[in-house]
């Protein structure tokens, strides 16, 4: 076995390959980049230029496009505040207000550094462990599936605002929003109002691109007069200060961890992994009240968490032949295009194009640090062009972003409308994520409770009696209504406190 | 809380009454069905009760928080301004709509840069670089290499 390893290596090390996960690298980040299309965009527009290459280049050419899929959103999302993919939104929250304070440099070079450190960390642990994980996580049902969703929404939304009813509120509204178009169990329509264009309900890149970067430029107006952050562009200068490396270092290997480990798990793992890192690196911070204004940490640990997702998730497709997610349901595709099938037969079948594969995942996160560390004075500078500039580019980067996912105007409309209540939420000082988890989670919660009543049989007791849902959602509670009790405590100590001062 | 804020929250928290009653209406002839097999109208029925009931309570701490005095009557942005940005974006944006309808995607899009960075006070030979630069970038990278097909619009198609 040592043998085929040493093959896989060496076969990923030849120039011809390093050139190729090159390429991928810089074609994802390119793409991803690009509001509306994302990792997944990025692959699937890219997938026919495999097909004429040999198996393991194209392998190496898709897992380049991979990494630098999920580097690009993360891009746009520090510097203009637009989530190139609904995994990004979380980096908004602290990677935009660095922007804004001049610091888009160290931003950008903490996110790349992120995604390397938690690549490096899935790339480790899904070589070793892959088999193993991939078994626990077969024992996820629709009752865990259920549980986990609504832990999410229970408590990590609750991280950007501190009133449960604003955060709940939102989370409402962002699953009724997920109900519109047709039911997939019954196939009536739900929310439509007769309109076709919404017969496949909305898709979340238009919500998001509304809510975060349309809502950005109405508000371009009020905020033209605001001169631009004068800051020192010299290269120096944009990489993060020793203090901002030792602030992010635990966030990066926690993040790379807890990302790798929910990816593992079917569904939204790259999204919830990101505001789990989030909501963990704000109670672990000395200052949590510099989150949302701005802490390096808020950037590292949701970066490196959605990395590490992404490499989670490639165990399953691995080791069972099984895609958990959108992402690796394109790989699938992919390795069935080249002939090879992933599973437990793949290491015997192909042993060099499974290690050769390894290794240029590896590759190509040595490669996304080196090809992006350079460029980020240049998109740094972009951080500091004039908002007369700047906003009509991010408008019209916005409209064609809605309008590429299904190529359809409705979606502009809806990037519109959700635009607009993006900017009364901002005039609000309502922080939009609980909507957007709401959008993306609900249609994961109403199929899962589906699945989970008919199966068996309108038993409400098994959310409780299996053991990872029961404990689940016993923590999920107890996190909830613990600050309340908390507070109710507080309140009763001081009321008597006061009585006996009082007397 | 700013009297801005507070407003803002208000017009919130109504919008998401209205929501929340436009939904349950919407829903009223969906099938609720039973926790052996829920219907079609179990999710919306309830999340459609829970904002009706969410929005009501945000509705009353706000009023509470009026009462105590807790708002700032002092105004921190103009209000005014505010609305004025924002009517004129939106406007470019209804402007692009119509425009791509009739026109198509790239001549609109010419026209809202032009619009917006004008609105933002880009004067000159930089307003034009700009238009013209942006859009012949959207048309290469769009609908050409990445074939997106942008819409052509009535008259050119």
């Amino acid at each position: 076995m040592s043998e085929q390893i040493i093959e896989g290596i060496l076969a990923a090390f030849t120039f011809k390959h390093l050139l190729i996960c090159l390429l991928g690298v810089a074609l994802g980040t390119l793409v991803g980049v690009l509001p509306g299309l994302g990792p997944v965009g990025a692959i699937s527009m890219l997938l026919p230029i495999t097909f004429s290459m040999e198996p393991l280049a194209a392998l190496i050419l898709i897992a380049g496009i991979y990494f630098g899929g999920m580097y690009g959103g993360s891009t746009t999302s520090i510097l203009v505040n637009v989530p190139g993919e609904a995994a990004s939104v979380v980096t908004t929250l602290d990677g935009y207000k660095m922007t804004q304070k001049g610091r888009a440099g160290a931003a950008l070079s903490i996110a790349a550094i992120g995604s390397f450190v938690a690549g490096t960390i899935g790339v480790i642990l899904l070589t070793f462990m892959a088999p193993p994980l991939a078994r626990m996580a077969l024992k996820f049902g629709p009752p865990e599936y259920f549980s986990i969703v609504l832990v999410g929404l229970l408590v990590l939304s609750r991280m950007t605002d501190k009133s449960l009813i604003r955060s709940y509120l939102l989370i409402a509204c962002g699953i009724v929003i997920s109900v519109i178009g047709i039911d997939p169990v019954s196939g009536g329509l739900r929310l439509t109002f007769g309109l076709p264009s919404l017969f496949d309900g909305l898709d979340f890149i238009p919500v998001i691109m509304g809510l975060y970067g349309l809502s950005e430029v109405l508000s371009a107006w009020e905020n033209n007069d605001t001169k631009p952050v004068k800051a020192d562009l010299s290269f120096r200068k944009l990489l993060p200060t020793k203090n901002e490396f030792k602030r992010s270092t635990g966030p990066m290997v926690r993040g790379g961890l807890l990302g790798f480990i929910m990816g593992l798990i079917p569904g939204p793992a790259s999204i919830l992994s990101t505001y789990a890192s989030y909501g963990l690196e704000k109670r672990l911070s000395k200052h949590p009240e510099e989150f949302g204004e701005g802490a390096i940490e808020g950037v590292a640990g949701p970066e490196s968490a959605n990395n590490g997702a992404s490499t989670g998730a490639l165990v399953p497709l691995l080791s069972l032949g099984v895609p958990f997610s959108p992402l690796p349901a394109i790989l699938l595709s992919a390795f069935m295009i080249q002939g090879i099938t992933p599973g437990p037969m793949m290491i015997q079948d192909h042993p060099t194009i499974f290690w050769a594969l390894i290794a240029s995942m590896y590759i190509g996160n040595v490669m996304l640090l080196i090809l992006n560390l350079p460029m980020v004075g240049l998109f740094a500078k972009i951080a500091h062009l004039r908002s007369a500039v700047l906003m009509p580019i991010v408008l019209i980067f916005c409209i064609v972003g809605a309008f590429s996912v299904r190529s359809s105007m409705a979606d502009v409309v809806i990037m519109v409308i959700f635009g607009a209540l993006g900017y009364l939420l901002r005039k609000a000082k309502m922080e939009p994520s609980p909507l957007v988890l709401g959008v993306m989670l609900g249609p994961t919660l109403e199929n899962s409770f589906n699945q989970s009543t008919l199966i068996f049989k309108g038993d409400l007791t098994m959310f409780l009696t299996r053991p990872i849902s029961g404990t689940l959602l016993i923590l999920g509670i107890l996190v909830t209504v613990w600050p309340l009790i908390m507070k109710l405590v507080r309140m009763l100590t001081s009321k008597n406190k006061h009585t006996a001062a009082k007397e | 809380m700013s009297r801005p804020v507070f407003l803002a929250r208000i017009l919130t928290a109504f919008l998401m009454l209205g929501a929340g009653i436009v939904t349950r209406i919407q829903t009223a002839g969906l099938p609720f069905g039973t926790l052996k097999r829920i219907g079609s109208g179990f999710f919306p029925t309830l999340f459609g009760n829970l904002m009706i009931i969410l929005s009501l309570c945000m509705l009353v701490s706000l009023f509470m928080a009026y009462r105590r005095g807790q708002v700032n009557q002092v105004e921190t942005e103009d209000i005014i301004t505010s609305l004025k940005g924002f009517g004129v974006f939106l406007a470019i944006l209804i402007g692009f709509i119509l425009i791509n309808h009739f026109a198509g995607f790239v001549i609109a899009s010419l026209v809202a840069v032009f619009a917006a960075g004008f609105a933002l006070g880009l004067k000159g030979w930089r307003l034009w670089v700009l238009t013209a630069a942006t859009t012949l970038v959207i048309w290469l990278v769009f609908d050409l290499w990445l074939m997106l097909s942008l819409p052509s619009g009535i008259w050119f198609s």
